[in-house]
């Protein structure tokens, strides 16, 4: 029973880890007020593009490199059409997910001529860390240590943008364009340029995210392998109205419903209704939050 | 030489809206001018091209004897030129001086030091007088103290000219003195003001030179000397002003409307909105509400016509309790021109006749069968309304949206004065109306009076209360604060009890 317990919690850090680094890369959108849905697809097409350049060039580093180019490429799609065009930005977000999915089904097959999954021993998956102080302390060592350094960097960050965010000349300017454009650039700020920057930040992020899933949780790409994690990264930084250390402590939770998903898959469960709990706890939060709202309104 | 000059500035909107024709301005340095004129005039434009937000269509302007070109209101700002715009540039959720330096943040590697900047912010509104907590939440703030927070604002990035863009439209009289003396204190210090509105007695209270537009072209500037009201009413409007409101003495017989003990507390903040309001309206009378906007008028008027049901107290309108009524059901006694014309007054997607002929629909004379309107009769109703409310239009089945905003409103008023209700409630009639249309909606609620309609009038222009009011409630924090005789007090009585400051 201790076993299981240190295994779900461990898995919980793993499993939060790439909700956090998405819905870390939206909370930018967030603050510009700009409504971005399209973390989903740029987490995918950085998972496929991490394995890609980690296969090719035997190198994880390659590989994170391709998956940040590939998030660019992606954060620059959406800012064309829905900032520069001033298309919709749901319809755009709509777009850039549906073009990720068909683009690396499509590559995935024709590239490597597999369906379904790439697994090889030729995608090389992120360096481990193990934090040497930690181990001395079980049995948290056995949770914290030992994880892809991605995971320590993504939590790292999101401290980090915590302060950046209310501390910083960048932050100040995030907010303050989202709130009132007109007011932000009456104060000298491009709006236009804080809201392209906030899109490039997300696209980063959220490929980062894809990396996490593709050669840090596994080492291998699966079609669609981001499965909702984008849209759940939407649903927490809607519920913590984006402020960074509460995306880090919801993904926790998330990550938890996840992990115990996986754990009662071994438990006969069928998979298919194991893979619902992480949805079932957005709705259930999204219930809680929507049930407070409705008691703040009229 | 002059320390700011703009000279010939035209300013043309494709294809052929011309918004400024040849105008010239000049400011000397340490003066404060004022430039005045009717809505639509063309002050706030120009003004904007000084501040950068505009790009005029052809024009020179000179900044010390120096030929500038001012592309963004940065630009304008590393000239001096600050403006506090009528509506206010403010980042609510941000603190005062999270505003003041908002695009002009010291920092180090990014990084903000936010009690240094607050300090540094205290230091300039102390140096020039203001009272106001650097520290303090924007939204938290009153009107007229974040209007102060723009000034302030301005001051942080060193402006040398301050352009203030009808900026007592917003404010009570006591409030307006204070600021006035503010300007005259900033002027002490050297700055140079400019002074946008279209309130005579003000302008004449403190200008040092006035500039008069119309219709985009500049009609004179003139030094404030021997100058009278009346002239400058002349200039500005191309007439002399008809507008003397005579009021026979109202002689009401009946109650039309009663509010009784009425209480309405948000669920949101759990503070009461309105406590235990109490008032009424009889025929052939027009009864104004005064308050600072936010105390509680508005939710008066939405609890009136039904969107709002109270947690206490009645409503009676012609002896009839409506309090459980649905809006629809009130609106067949109740004609209202809600304060917000474009999404609330209006449905600027249907069409004018469709517009026209809303409420009214509900009357039998306009069903046709069972599930269809006459709209024969509908049509020839609209044409009757709009010719009687002087409503300018080319096509009945164009949208409202290509109306004037003074057409738009004579829509919404032309539909619910030709209702035939006895009460009439107006939330704010002319906001944002040009001085043609404003007099001509003031003569029509007269019109009403004399009819023996009861009319509420709930509106943020005082002088527009005390004009036509016969009498005159204040609110203030959900409570009715005072009861006037308006031909009994002066503005500046009704202004103390608004603020609250009256014992």
């Amino acid at each position: 029973m201790i076993d299981l317990t240190l295994h779900i919690l461990r898995a919980t850090l793993s499993s939060a880890t790439p909700v956090m680094l998405a819905a870390l890369g939206g909370m930018f959108t967030y603050y510009a007020n700009i409504f971005n849905i399209a973390m989903e697809g740029m987490m995918l097409t950085g998972a496929f593009f991490a394995v890609y350049g980690s296969y090719f060039f035997g190198d994880w580093a390659i590989g994170t490199l391709f998956a940040v180019l590939s998030g660019l490429l992606m954060a620059a799609l959406f800012a064309f059409f829905a900032i520069y065009l001033r298309c919709d930005e749901f319809i755009t977000g709509i777009g850039i997910n549906m073009l990720a999915l068909g683009w690396t089904t499509y590559a995935l097959r024709s590239t490597f001529n597999v369906k379904g999954a790439l697994i090889s021993a030729k995608i090389v998956p992120l360096p481990k860390w193990r934090v040497p102080i930690l181990d001395l302390f079980e049995p948290i060592g056995s949770i914290i240590s030992g994880h892809p350094f991605l995971l320590y960097l993504s939590f790292a960050i999101a401290v980090v943008l915590e302060i950046v965010i209310f501390n910083s000349r960048f932050g100040l300017h995030l907010r303050a364009t989202g709130e009132d454009p007109e007011a932000t650039k009456s104060a000298g700020i491009n709006p236009i340029k804080i809201k392209l920057l906030a899109t490039v930040l997300c696209g980063i992020l959220s490929s980062l995210a894809g990396v996490y899933l593709s050669l840090g949780y596994v080492a291998l790409f699966s079609e669609n392998m981001s499965n909702g994690r984008g849209w759940i990264s939407l649903a927490i930084i809607i519920l913590v109205k984006g402020r960074p250390i509460s995306i880090l402590g919801l993904s926790l939770i998330f990550g938890l419903f996840e992990s115990i998903g996986l754990i009662l898959q071994h438990y006969k469960l069928a998979p298919q209704f194991a893979a619902m709990t992480p949805y079932i706890a957005t709705l259930f939060v999204l219930y809680l939050y929507g049930k407070r709202k409705r008691k703040m309104e009229w | 030489m002059a320390y700011i000059q703009m000279t010939k500035i035209y300013k043309i909107y494709p294809p052929n809206v011309v918004a400024l024709s040849g105008v010239d301005l000049s400011l000397d340095k340490g003066e404060i001018h004022s430039v005045i004129g009717e809505n639509g005039a063309g002050k706030s434009t120009l003004m904007k091209i000084l501040y950068g937000m505009i790009k005029p269509s052809s024009g020179e302007i000179m900044v010390n004897g120096q030929r500038v070109q001012i592309t963004s209101p940065l630009e304008a700002i590393k000239l001096g030129i600050g403006m506090v715009h009528q509506e206010f540039m403010l980042i609510p959720s941000f603190h005062v001086y999270e505003n003041v330096i908002l695009g002009q943040e010291k920092s180090i590697a990014g990084f903000i030091k936010k009690k240094q900047a607050a300090n540094h912010v205290q230091e300039i509104i102390d140096r020039y007088g203001f009272k106001i907590d650097s520290n303090k939440l924007v939204s938290q703030l009153s009107v007229a103290a974040q209007q102060k927070v723009e000034i302030i604002k301005q001051l942080y990035r060193k402006a040398d000219i301050l352009i203030l863009d009808e900026p007592t439209a917003v404010l009570t009289p006591q409030e307006s003195d204070e600021l006035f003396e503010q300007i005259i204190e900033l002027k002490r210090q050297g700055k140079t003001i400019v002074f946008i509105s279209h309130k005579l007695d003000e302008v004449l209270k403190i200008s040092d030179r006035i500039t008069v537009l119309r219709k985009g072209q500049k009609i004179a500037t003139v030094e404030n000397k021997n100058i009278s009201a009346a002239e400058l009413a002349k200039m500005m409007i191309g007439r002399p002003l008809s507008y003397q409101i005579k009021k026979s003495q109202s002689k009401p017989k009946r109650e039309i409307l009663s509010v009784e003990n009425l209480s309405v507390r948000s669920r949101k903040s759990d503070k009461e909105i309105l406590s235990d309001v109490n008032i009424y309206v009889r025929n052939g009378e027009v009864v104004g509400i005064a308050g600072i906007e936010g105390n509680g008028q508005y939710e008066l008027v939405q609890c009136i016509i039904g969107k709002i049901k109270p947690d206490s107290g009645r409503i009676v309108i012609n002896n009839a309790d409506v309090t459980a009524l649905s809006i629809r059901e009130r609106r067949r006694i109740i004609s209202y021109v809600p304060q917000d014309r474009k999404y609330v007054g209006l449905a600027l997607k249907a069409t004018i006749l469709e517009n026209l002929i809303m409420t009214h629909h509900l009357k039998k004379e306009f069903h046709k069968g069972f599930l269809s309107l006459n709209w024969k009769k509908a049509k020839s109703h609209a044409k009757d309304v709009t010719k009687q409310f002087e409503v300018i239009y080319r096509d009945l089945d164009e949208q409202p949206m290509v109306l004037s905003g003074g057409n738009q409103q004579k829509v919404v008023v032309a539909r619910e004065f030709s209702l035939g209700s006895d009460l009439i409630v107006l939330d704010q009639p002319t906001r944002g109306l040009d001085i043609a249309s404003t007099e001509y909606i003031h003569r029509l609620i007269l019109e009403m009076r004399n009819a023996d309609k009861g009319i509420l009038l709930v509106s943020a222009d005082l002088d527009e209360l005390m004009q036509l009011s016969d009498r005159l409630y204040v609110i203030r924090d959900g409570r009715i604060v005072a009861h006037f005789d308006p031909n009994e007090v002066d503005a500046h009585t009704v202004g103390t009890y608004m603020l609250g400051a009256a014992g």
